[in-house]
């Protein structure tokens, strides 16, 4: 199967410190992928060394066959790469609603097309009846949906999700993993980093973890979550000696 | 702020008949008043500037000190092509107004790249460059200026001297082109990614869009609307030089207007022109000849007022008891989450 998203040796430091190092991996079309590893493993690098925010050291990205590495996040969302924010950013001063036209208005010139694939957006992550609200007064968990809503009408093909379950409220997470289950059966492929190992557990279809910059385990859920290397890395070797 | 998002309603719709029914009627009460003309053109010919100004520092959010310099960019282009050239005012209206927006895309390239505070000051900086030129470029008169060749009197050379009546209705003609003009774009396409420039650049890229862009073409149409006002400035005292068309204070008095008016909503330019500068004229009277600085003393303590009471101008003001209203209805629909 073709890989919809193919990173080869990307590397990345700041300073004396390996962020990213010499990582690979690929994400076949219509796959969720998760990321998983404890604070400083590299994730969020490596998701804007993929996304155009930062610049790689070395090493390539390719999405859908074409190269992409070094293109600035803008470019890469017209190609169909989209990322939502780790803090997502709504437009203070705009409606739920405008915060989507805004996204919808890079495929559509006209204003009501975009309202009307808004509105659709916000229909699909469960906003609709916040339309005319003022995002500025979104919850942690509106936020995270409008974000989403705002990267769908882009019409990305892949979607790059930062924490998507970070401060999240548990009752919301079963109706935020059904969104994005719903999202995949779109034909969009996800790749989410995540905290939240119970969710990362019944959302991802492939788990990799990552540690110091590299990759140490890839695999199913249930092989990466056990693997000893994984929970070495959560909570030290020593802890994990006595485990 | 809350203004730019609202939906239309009719009450606007029948302030607007009125108060431009009064705007179209007051010259039959003040033709015979030469005072009271000038002022009345000047509010309209500011209000004008203010509109400009707030297309790119109002809607785009990107303030800006030197918004001067394209008047007096568009002043001297026709001033030099009348006095240089013989060209007539309406044949290098054109011109007059590609020159600024041009020079302005251009500075655009490098200033877009620095972010709040600095890039207001390279805007400052630009400006106050191109006043230092001025007044040293022989060829434009330098500080001397240059002064218009009188003409007949009429529309076709765009002098009247007996009558200034045609000046309040071409001031007004203009501004009411500009802000129409201003309020399609509020709506358009242009006008939500300008709002979204304005919110978060960071998070409009991330949505496909380059922030670059829509500050350039912000930037073009808010240079040419203040070349404009530039052009008929000339026109109408048939003098350019560069303290009267380039200083510093006319920069900062199109800013002053829109911010006091409130930045970023269609009307708020329009009222702070009408606000400031009767208070300037009536002061400088008041304090006659030493009462020049007298106006300045006075905007200066109205910034510090704006600053600490209104940072969203009398516009905000107005709106806040209809928009708390609003807001309350609106938080009331979203509590069923």
């Amino acid at each position: 199967m073709a890989a919809t998203l193919s990173v080869r040796q990307v590397s990345r430091s700041f300073g004396g410190l390996q962020a990213v190092n010499s990582v690979s991996l690929d994400v076949a079309a219509g796959e969720i992928l998760g990321i998983i590893g404890p604070n400083g493993a590299g994730k969020s690098t490596l998701f804007n060394l993929i996304a155009g925010q930062l610049r790689t050291d070395s090493g390539t990205v390719e999405f859908e066959g074409r190269p992409v590495t070094g293109l600035a996040t803008e470019a890469l969302v017209r190609c169909g790469l989209a990322k939502t924010f780790q803090t997502s950013r709504p437009f203070g001063t705009m409606t739920f609603l405008e915060n989507v036209m805004v996204a919808a208005l890079l495929r559509v010139p006209g204003i009501a097309t975009a309202r009307r694939i808004a509105l659709e957006q916000l229909e699909t992550v469960g906003l609709a009846h916040r339309a005319d609200v003022p995002a500025a007064w979104a919850s942690t968990g509106q936020r995270k949906r409008l974000e989403i809503a705002r990267a769908l009408a882009t019409q990305p093909r892949m979607l790059l999700l930062d924490e998507p379950f970070g401060g999240v409220d548990l009752p919301s997470v079963d109706a935020l993993i059904d969104l994005l289950q719903a999202v995949r059966s779109r034909g969009i492929t996800l790749m989410v980093i995540e905290h939240n190992l119970e969710a990362v557990h019944r959302l991802v279809d492939r788990l990799i973890a990552m540690h110091l910059g590299e990759v140490i385990v890839s695999g199913s859920p249930e092989q990466v979550t056990r693997d000893l290397r994984v929970v070495q890395a959560y909570l030290g070797a020593s802890e994990a000696a006595h485990a | 702020m809350i203004q730019t998002t609202s939906s239309p309603s009719r009450a606007p719709l029948v302030a607007l008949v009125v108060v431009g029914a009064i705007l179209l009627l007051l010259p039959l009460v003040i033709a015979d008043r030469p005072f009271e003309l000038r002022m009345a053109t000047l509010v309209l010919l500011f209000a004008t500037m203010g509109q400009g100004w707030n297309v790119l520092g109002g809607y785009g959010g990107q303030i800006s000190i030197g918004h001067g310099l394209y008047f007096g960019l568009g002043a001297y282009t026709s001033a030099v092509l009348s006095v240089k050239f013989g060209v007539n005012p309406w044949l290098g209206l054109p011109l007059a107004i590609l020159v600024p927006t041009l020079y302005a895309v251009a500075i655009g390239i490098p200033c877009f790249r620095l972010r709040g505070h600095y890039f207001v000051i390279a805007t400052l900086v630009v400006a106050e460059s191109m006043f230092q030129v001025f007044t040293v470029w022989d060829w434009v008169g330098a500080a001397i200026g240059l002064e218009l060749p009188v003409r007949p009197d009429g529309w076709l050379n765009f002098q009247f001297h007996r009558d200034k009546t045609p000046y309040y209705y071409l001031a007004l003609g203009l501004l009411a082109v500009v802000t129409f003009g201003i309020w399609r774009m509020g709506q358009s396409r242009l006008g939500f990614l300008l709002r979204a420039v304005r919110d978060d650049e960071e998070a409009l890229r991330s949505l496909g869009f380059s922030p670059q862009v829509y500050k350039s073409i912000a930037m073009a149409i808010s240079a040419a609307i203040l070349g404009a006002a530039g052009v008929f400035h000339t026109q109408y005292v048939l003098f350019v030089d560069p303290f009267s068309v380039l200083g510093l204070h006319l920069s900062v008095l199109v800013a002053l207007f829109a911010i006091l008016g409130g930045a970023g909503t269609l009307f708020g330019p329009i009222l702070g022109a009408a606000i400031l500068v009767p208070l300037s004229e009536y002061s400088r009277v008041a304090f006659s000849g030493s009462g020049r600085n007298v106006d300045l003393l006075i905007y200066g303590f109205l910034i510090m007022v704006i600053a600490v009471y209104r940072p969203d101008g009398v516009i905000g003001w107005l709106s806040r008891s209809a928009g708390s209203r609003r807001r309350a209805g609106a938080s009331m629909k979203g509590q069923g989450q």
